[in-house]
């Protein structure tokens, strides 16, 4: 079954499933500026101590910006748990298509096919990939055998339940209903009230009131009892 | 079984679990983890009894860490050192420039055609090479090997310093640049090699007409062989990238780019090391004053040096043991 959100399952050896989320064209570029602007500052600083070596520093200088510019990227992808500092910052994190952290044959081609990725110019052909392959995938990456996804679960959702009395229902729920309910709870205090409100409202009939704040309660009362009573 | 007792049964498994894995990330681990891959194995049995039963967020959230840091943990690649890669330099690269050779044909035509083209056509109409180079690039390159002072003075050791560092920087950057762009059906090796191939072609017989030959291949003739064949070899390993989704054989195109990738970062690691070589020689040998017999000399015995390596080496075979050999065929997969 396919859906409309960037969440791919992937199943390991042990028949676990786990999502990754993938990760669109524009935190990636977000993340890609990020980076170019920390590998300029770095030039900056490298800059003063060359420029006094006279031609000594001139040419230490080419072999530091040649070994920085091809790289920054595979080191801290290797090295740091498949993120450069850009990344890092918007979360996000590469890694092989099939789950396993990103190896140096993936991180060495990934990088070295942005020369393709860049053409015609601006990264052009790199994002045209990204928006045709189902998982986001630039040709380096295709190459490479890479995806780029975000660190955590897109939206935190591991807060306590509120507290509330346990109320149980007379009704049988469904699973996915009982899902449905815990999470609302789940996400009920950092939600604002008039959500929670709209969303309380549409279960009048399971719990029989149209108060806002009672029809709160109660959900949060039945993820209580859902989750210990079971 | 309701969640919260669920959670109460495994929550020592699942702290002993994490425990494991802080300790098999730091620098210095110290617990003994023989049940590691039990552990995980019962940590991917829960996770999916979490899920299969709907428990909440809170549990799921809390397990999935967990079984991520432990599936990466165990299928986390360890690369070895150094040796494989001097072994491959030593024979490997060779076999494998071999097994391409149809590729590193059409790239070192794409490449040493329009260069001895434009010679030949050169000698014969010199005022194009004004055209095809544009005024500026032509002056500079005249400057540079001009019978004046500056030239037959010795490079002083800081500005060959700086020179090494402009040729890694500018050579490995265009080669690497030539490598990747193939990827689009090869049609930036190609135009790399053809392109490079004209403005070398074109400078090499300008200066010629111009009366400056000697003292321009003399320069060139030292890292020449590394150099420019090097960058052949890049323009073959980004052919090599380019075709792969053209003919894919029994593979998906996708599948075939991938693997062709992957096994074309051998020539890779191959043509980057040519360059490295090819700079320290331009960088510190081909401006160094010398009579012209003893460069000739030298940088003849580097070509010969160079095609030889890709002739021969590596074609000794491993000698296996005559049983093994029996049993597992030979090193190719055939038997």
């Amino acid at each position: 079954m396919s859906q409309l959100d960037t969440i791919e399952t992937i199943e390991t050896p042990e028949g676990v499933e786990f999502d990754v989320y993938l990760a669109g064209p524009l935190a990636r570029i977000l993340a890609a500026a990020l980076d170019l602007i920390i590998r300029g500052l770095v030039y900056a600083v490298l800059a003063v101590p060359a420029g006094i070596l006279g031609d000594f520093g001139l040419g230490l200088m080419l072999v530091a910006i040649f070994v920085i510019e091809w790289g920054y990227p595979i080191f801290f992808e290797l090295y740091k748990d498949g993120s450069t500092p850009g990344k890092k910052v918007l979360g996000l994190r590469a890694l092989n298509a099939d789950g396993t952290p990103i190896g140096w044959k993936g991180s060495i081609l990934r990088n070295l096919l942005r020369s393709a990725d860049f053409l015609p110019f601006g990264y052009a052909l790199g994002i045209i990939t990204m928006a045709c392959t189902g998982r986001f995938q630039r040709l380096g990456d295709l190459a490479g055998g890479t995806v780029v996804c975000y660190r955590r679960a897109h939206h935190p959702v591991g807060q306590r339940l509120p507290d509330a009395i346990p109320v149980s229902t007379g009704i049988r729920l469904q699973w996915e209903e009982q899902r449905a309910i815990v999470r609302f709870a789940e996400r009920s205090r950092a939600t604002g009230f008039s959500r929670n409100a709209e969303l309380a409202r549409l279960l009048d009939d399971l719990t029989g009131t149209q108060s806002a704040t009672v029809a709160i309660a109660h959900l949060q009362g039945l993820a209580q009892w859902i989750t210990k009573g079971r | 079984m309701s969640q919260a007792s669920f959670v109460a049964k495994n929550e020592s498994t699942w702290q002993r679990f994490e425990a494991l894995l802080e300790d098999l990330d730091s620098p210095h681990p110290v617990l003994v983890a023989n049940d590691f891959p039990e552990l995980y194995r019962a940590l991917c049995q829960h996770l999916s009894i979490a899920r299969h039963r709907g428990y909440s967020a809170q549990v799921i959230d809390r397990l999935n860490p967990l079984v991520e840091r432990g599936h990466a943990m165990l299928y986390g690649s360890r690369t070895g050192g150094w040796h494989p890669i001097l072994q491959y330099l030593g024979g490997g690269f060779a076999r494998d420039v071999r097994r391409d050779w149809r590729l590193v044909l059409a790239a070192g035509l794409i490449f040493y055609g329009p260069f001895l083209a434009m010679m030949l056509w050169l000698y014969f109409e010199p005022q194009w090479a004004y055209h095809v180079l544009g005024d500026e690039m032509a002056t500079q390159m005249e400057a540079m090997y001009a019978n004046s002072e500056a030239t037959r003075a010795a490079r002083e050791s800081d500005s060959n310093f700086m020179m090494f560092g402009y040729y890694i920087y500018n050579n490995i950057g265009i080669a690497l640049r030539t490598f990747g762009a193939g990827a689009v059906l090869g049609l930036g090796s190609i135009f790399a090699l053809f392109y490079n191939g004209v403005v070398l072609g074109t400078v090499s017989i300008h200066l010629s007409n111009l009366g400056l030959a000697e003292n321009f291949w003399t320069f060139v003739i030292g890292h020449g062989s590394f150099e420019l064949n090097a960058i052949v070899l890049a323009g073959a390993a980004g052919l090599k990238l380019g075709c792969a989704p053209l003919w894919p054989g029994r593979k998906s195109r996708i599948r075939a780019l991938r693997d062709t990738a992957h096994d074309s970062l051998g020539l890779v690691a191959g043509f980057f090391g040519m360059l490295v070589i090819a700079a320290f020689i331009e960088a510190f040998w081909s401006a160094k004053p010398m009579p012209s017999e003893i460069k000739y000399a030298v940088g003849a015995g580097l070509w010969i040096l160079v095609f030889g390596y890709f002739i021969f080496a590596g074609r000794r075979t491993r000698r296996v043991g005559a049983d093994e050999r029996g049993a597992q065929g030979g090193a190719d997969g055939s038997r």
